[in-house]
């Protein structure tokens, strides 16, 4: 209080340092602010206000109209309700803002706006700006669905789309970010890709099959859970897709080209390369120095390993070759020597006659179920017959006891009526019987064709099912049904067949008793009809009834037995059209059979050749080869159980192990646009804060600074008596440098800029405000060096002030400040001074 | 009045004082006389301390010059005219306003300050250049002004460090008038440090010739200038008869 109540020089300048330190923090923070304005409105004409916009669109000016015309089309057929509208041009570029109504602000729409922007004019391009957005970037093809779905599933998180190859984030809300961000961080933190550098560069096939084996043998390695190879998606290049691409399709023309086994002379060798010509439908054998022949086969040795020579026919089709003389053929299409025999295994020929195989034993049952379904009118008539036949025995044997009761009760002699009445009976039981017993035979052959199906079947089944088409899709996943119907076809059938075979056991010894029961009532009655009616006790007639009684009797025992009902279910199933728990009608399997079988590719062995050939070619040759295989796993991994299972796969030492990450996540692009906006804010903060800092030394404080280096105040003892003259001189250069002045411009030029920097919100890169501190006192060094240069002040007028008396502050107001440079301190000044 | 005693002052190794001891009475008017480096302008600043001595006591007026503080410094400064070799006028302000100045910041209130300032400048002969600033004025006229300057305070003392020396030969007239004048009115103890011989015999009460840092003769201008006992006294006895 008694300091701020004297009236001394050190409150001039302390006023003077505290109105320009604020004065100057006000200043160089307004400035930077109203800038910071003015580009912040500026970013906002480019990208639009906050959600305010959802796709940017660019083209060069004098496409625009072009370019709008475009885009309003694709609004009006797709996104109605989307507004468009003007952006600020720069440097001879327009710009447009287009805003999505919410309904299409979803996966789906954003996956497929490249579809709808395609073609833009001018090869004008658009960016999503929708907010709050972030980005995950070099994420690998190969996990990026895998990594979409997880970062979807992250609260906050409305939906994950492809943008550009990066996963675009969009938040439900801003104020999500943060966590959002902090659980995509964790989440790629999860994962690592595990990059394998070869030593040597390979062919991106030979890496595709290393990266395979390598994933396959770490998966399943202890604490491995999650393995997945991508090398050949990792890059986001379209053209390395196009190569992996044609490599899938070189792999299903591999495994449905025929395969030549090539068994070379003992004295030839054969390499990778060579051409051999075989006869294919040429009437005439091949003869050596004869040109080559269209109708020849020409295979050409493509590989040669362990299990001897191997070739592709790049001439003809397997289904051409007549024999298997193979001979070399030489440049110039001339044929060679003969140099062996050759194998040939056309799994695309087996493929067509196992469907075809398929197909006519499908028929054949079908054929059978509806003749015995025609003939028999079902297996339901089986048993009714045998019903009727039972009925009828059953009167039979009233009948035949009748007679013999009449036989017992009279001479021996029978009615004549009654005797011709039950021949008919016999005969007509005879008739049942005959039906009865083709029935029964008609059973039999059913099951022998179901036998002779599933058999025919289970051979198709084995050539189709047996992994022809690695992973082709279209006709992979046809055949992959087909293979299920049939296995449902199948196992129908061995059902029915149990049925069948109960059937036929049941009956089989019924029948046989019918049978010779028939035969002896035919027998009977035909004695009857010619040896005349009388039936002695004893006598041959009368013995013949008695059997016939008996054996009746027995039959009828015999078909009492049977639970009729149970048998008939049984057969309503076998004469059933339709198979399979799924109920596949037989007819329609048929049909779909026909069906893929036409629709195999009808491709010639030469044709797939030539395809091969191509593609090696394109993709071996012009495809760079690569160095390195990516593989994608978990990042809390044994690294040396891994490191030591790949170095053991790729038999090699020398390959480096490197872990990457996953992606990068790129916050907010507004955010990190107002980023750097603050930072051009806080830069030009400082920039104001020198400048002002600068001037203030040179009108203000540089005078201050020159007073006193003028005044030669001593801080320290003039002398103190050192002995040693170094001593001294070491002395002398302190005191030099503690003069006042110099710890004045110190101080001073620090605490402003220390003090400033903060409250302007001034900000350099990498500098903390100690360290601005620290180098405005520096400069404060240099200042008071130079002061007297830039500020000098009249010594003599200073003496004259003196000598009058005259204390240091009226010095400063009337004499020093005055006569010095037009600045704030002189501004202040004026107010303390008296002799205007 | 003013009495020192083995007063010493180096500036760094060199030697400008080297034990002085003088006396001045009340009234009294002494030239100071000696060759260029002698260290008469170093004496007589130590005796306002615009310079501080190494050594030594200043008497004056029963203090101890060296031994006070910086508020009786200013005191004892305002009690001491000082006139300086090169005029030392403040550029920025009138004739009237470098005169005043002092007055004001004494507490004189402006209208008696200017009136006192006015006075000094009349006594000057400058009654009519109140309003000029230093640039407007002659070297005589300034120097004129810094003498006006200095009365204005009234001093018990006045130091003058050779008032002439930087004149054209034409104006030192004009300044040696007023000197002489002022001497003649008598009533203020004068030192006098210059070269101008004839003024020194005329108006001084005694010449004191000084030669690297020591009072090499004292005495009255006649004894000293026709009868020199030291080398400098000579010299002047010398430069005095041709
Ligand atoms: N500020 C100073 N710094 C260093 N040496 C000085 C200073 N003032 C005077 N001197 C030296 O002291 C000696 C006396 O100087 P000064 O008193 O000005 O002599 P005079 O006034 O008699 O010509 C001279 O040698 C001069 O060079
Ligand atoms: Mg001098």
């Amino acid at each position: 209080m008694l300091f701020w109540k004297k009236d001394t020089f050190i409150k001039d300048i302390l006023v003077l340092l505290l109105v320009s330190i604020i004065g100057t923090a006000v200043f160089a923070a307004g400035f930077a602010l109203t800038t910071n304005e003015y580009f912040g409105k500026a970013v906002s004409g480019v990208i639009g206000d906050v959600g305010q916009c959802d796709l940017f669109f660019q083209t060069r000016d004098e496409l625009k109209g072009a370019m709008v015309r475009q885009i309003k089309q694709v609004i009006e057929e797709r996104f109605p309700g989307a507004t468009l509208k003007e952006g600020i041009s720069i440097a001879g570029k327009a710009s447009y803002l287009l805003t999505l109504p919410s309904q299409y602000k979803n996966k789906a729409i954003y996956n497929s706006l490249s579809y709808y922007f395609n073609n833009l004019p001018g090869n004008g391009g658009y960016s999503v700006m929708t907010e709050p957005r972030l980005a995950i970037t070099s994420v690998p093809g190969g996990v990026f669905e895998l990594l979409s779905k997880q970062v979807e599933a992250i609260p906050g998180v409305n939906f994950t789309f492809n943008d550009g190859g990066s996963i675009g984030v969009i938040l439900k809300n801003a104020g999500s970010e943060e966590s959002v961000v902090r659980k995509i961080k964790e989440l790629l933190q999860k994962y690592q890709i595990l990059e394998v550098r070869l030593a040597a560069p390979a062919s991106q096939e030979e890496l595709m099959g290393l990266s395979k084996r390598v994933s396959q043998s770490l998966t399943g390695l202890k604490g491995v859970d999650y393995v997945r190879d991508i090398t050949m998606s990792s890059g986001t290049d379209d053209y390395q897709y196009l190569v992996n691409t044609l490599y899938e399709v070189k792999k299903f023309l591999l495994a449905y080209a025929a395969e030549v086994k090539i068994q070379p002379q003992a004295n030839r060798k054969l390499d990778i390369g060579d051409l051999l010509v075989i006869n294919g439908q040429n009437q005439a054998d091949l003869k050596s120095g004869a040109l080559l022949e269209p109708l020849q086969v020409v295979v050409k040795i493509t590989g040669n390993d362990a299990a001897g020579l191997r070739g592709l026919i790049i001439q003809g089709d397997a289904g051409f070759l007549r024999d298997n003389r193979a001979y070399q053929l030489l440049p110039g299409d001339k044929i060679g020597p003969f140099v062996g025999t050759i194998e040939v295994s056309s799994r695309k020929s087996q493929l067509v006659y196992a469907m075809d195989q398929g197909i006519k034993l499908l028929d054949k049952l079908n054929l059978a179920i509806i003749d015995f379904n025609n003939t028999t009118g079902g297996a339901g008539l089986t048993v009714d017959s045998i019903e009727k036949v039972y009925q009828r025995l059953v009167n039979v044997g009233k009948n035949l006891k009748s007679v013999q009761s009449n036989i017992t009760g009279l001479d021996g002699k029978m009615d004549r009526s009654s005797l011709s009445k039950m021949v008919s009976l016999l005969q007509s039981v005879g008739d049942d019987l005959d039906y009865l017993a083709r029935t029964f035979g008609r059973v039999q052959i059913l099951e022998n064709q179901f036998d002779q199906a599933i058999s025919g079947l289970k051979g198709a089944q084995f050539l189709i099912g047996n992994a022809l088409f690695p992973n082709s899709g279209g006709i992979s996943d046809k055949i992959q049904l087909l293979d299920n119907q049939l296995d449902a076809v199948e196992s129908a059938l061995r059902s029915r067949i149990v049925k069948l075979d109960d059937f036929i056991n049941r009956f089989n010894p019924l029948v046989g008793v019918l049978m010779s029961w028939r035969n002896k009532a035919r027998d009977f009655s035909e004695q009857i009809n010619s040896f005349g009616t009388t039936f002695t006790p004893g006598n041959d007639n009368y013995q013949n009834l008695m059997e016939l009684i008996q054996s009746t009797d027995q039959i009828i025992g015999n078909i009492t037995e049977i639970n009729f009902s149970a048998v008939k279910s049984g057969l309503g199933l076998v004469s059933d059209g339709f198979f399979g728990s799924d109920k596949i009608d037989l007819t329609a399997l048929i049909a779909e059979l026909q069906r893929v079988r036409d629709s195999l590719p009808k491709l010639l062995d030469e044709e797939i050749g030539h395809s091969v050939n191509l593609i090696d070619k394109y993709a071996g040759g012009e495809a760079n080869p690569g160095e390195s295989i990516q593989i994608f796993t978990e990042a809390a991994i044994d690294r040396e159980l891994v490191d030591a299972t790949i170095a053991d796969i790729t038999n090699n030492s020398q390959i480096g192990i490197f872990s990457l990450p996953v992606g990068t996540i790129q916050s907010n692009i507004r955010g990190e646009i107002y980023k750097i906006l603050a930072e051009v804010r806080s830069t030009i903060a400082a920039l104001i804060v020198f400048i002002l800092w600068v001037l203030t030394f040179i009108l203000d404080q540089s005078l201050i600074i020159s007073m006193l280096k003028l005044m030669d105040f001593s801080l320290l003892p003039k002398k103190c008596g050192f002995r040693h003259s170094w001593l001294e001189r070491g002395y002398g250069v302190l005191t030099k440098i503690l003069k006042p002045a110099n710890l004045y411009a110190v101080i001073i030029s620090g605490l402003f800029l220390g003090l400033t920097f903060p409250l302007a919100g001034a900000r350099i890169p990498y500098l903390s405000n100690w360290t601005i501190g620290i180098i405005g006192g520096l400069f404060g060094i240099i200042i008071s060096v130079i002061a007297e240069k830039i500020n000098p002040v009249s010594k003599d007028e200073v003496l004259a002030g003196l000598s009058l008396g005259l204390p240091f502050k009226t010095i400063m107001r009337e004499i020093v400040i005055p006569a010095g440079r037009p600045g704030m301190l002189q501004l202040l000044n004026r107010w303390k001074m008296i002799v205007k | 009045m003013l009495k020192i005693n083995g007063l010493t002052k180096s500036y760094g190794r060199k030697k400008a004082l080297n034990g002085i001891d003088l006396e001045v009475a009340k009234g009294e008017t002494l030239v100071l006389m000696g060759p260029s480096g002698c260290g008469k302008s170093t004496l007589i600043r130590c005796i306002n301390r615009l310079t501080e001595p190494d050594a030594g006591v200043i008497q004056f007026g029963g203090v101890n010059i060296t031994d006070l503080n910086l508020s009786q410094l200013l005191q004892v400064r305002r009690r001491i005219g000082f006139v300086f070799q090169h005029f030392n006028l403040i550029r920025r302000l009138t004739a009237l306003n470098n005169v005043s100045i002092s007055l004001r910041y004494q507490g004189v209130k402006e209208d008696e300050a200017n009136r006192r300032a006015e006075a000094a400048l009349q006594k000057v002969g400058l009654g009519h250049k109140l309003h000029e600033v230093p640039t407007e004025l002659s070297g005589g006229e300034q120097q004129r002004v810094g003498i006006a300057r200095a009365l204005a305070l009234e001093p018990e003392i006045m130091l003058w460090d050779e008032p002439t020396a930087s004149l054209d030969p034409i104006l030192v007239g004009e300044v040696i008038e007023v000197m002489e004048e002022l001497v003649k009115e008598g009533g203020t103890t004068m030192v006098i440090v210059t070269h101008e011989l004839f003024f020194a015999k005329r108006a001084a009460d005694r010449i004191v010739f000084m030669d690297k840092g020591l009072i090499v003769e004292a005495g009255e201008p006649r004894e000293v200038l026709e009868y020199p006992t030291s080398e400098i006294g000579r010299k002047y006895h010398h430069l005095l008869k041709h």
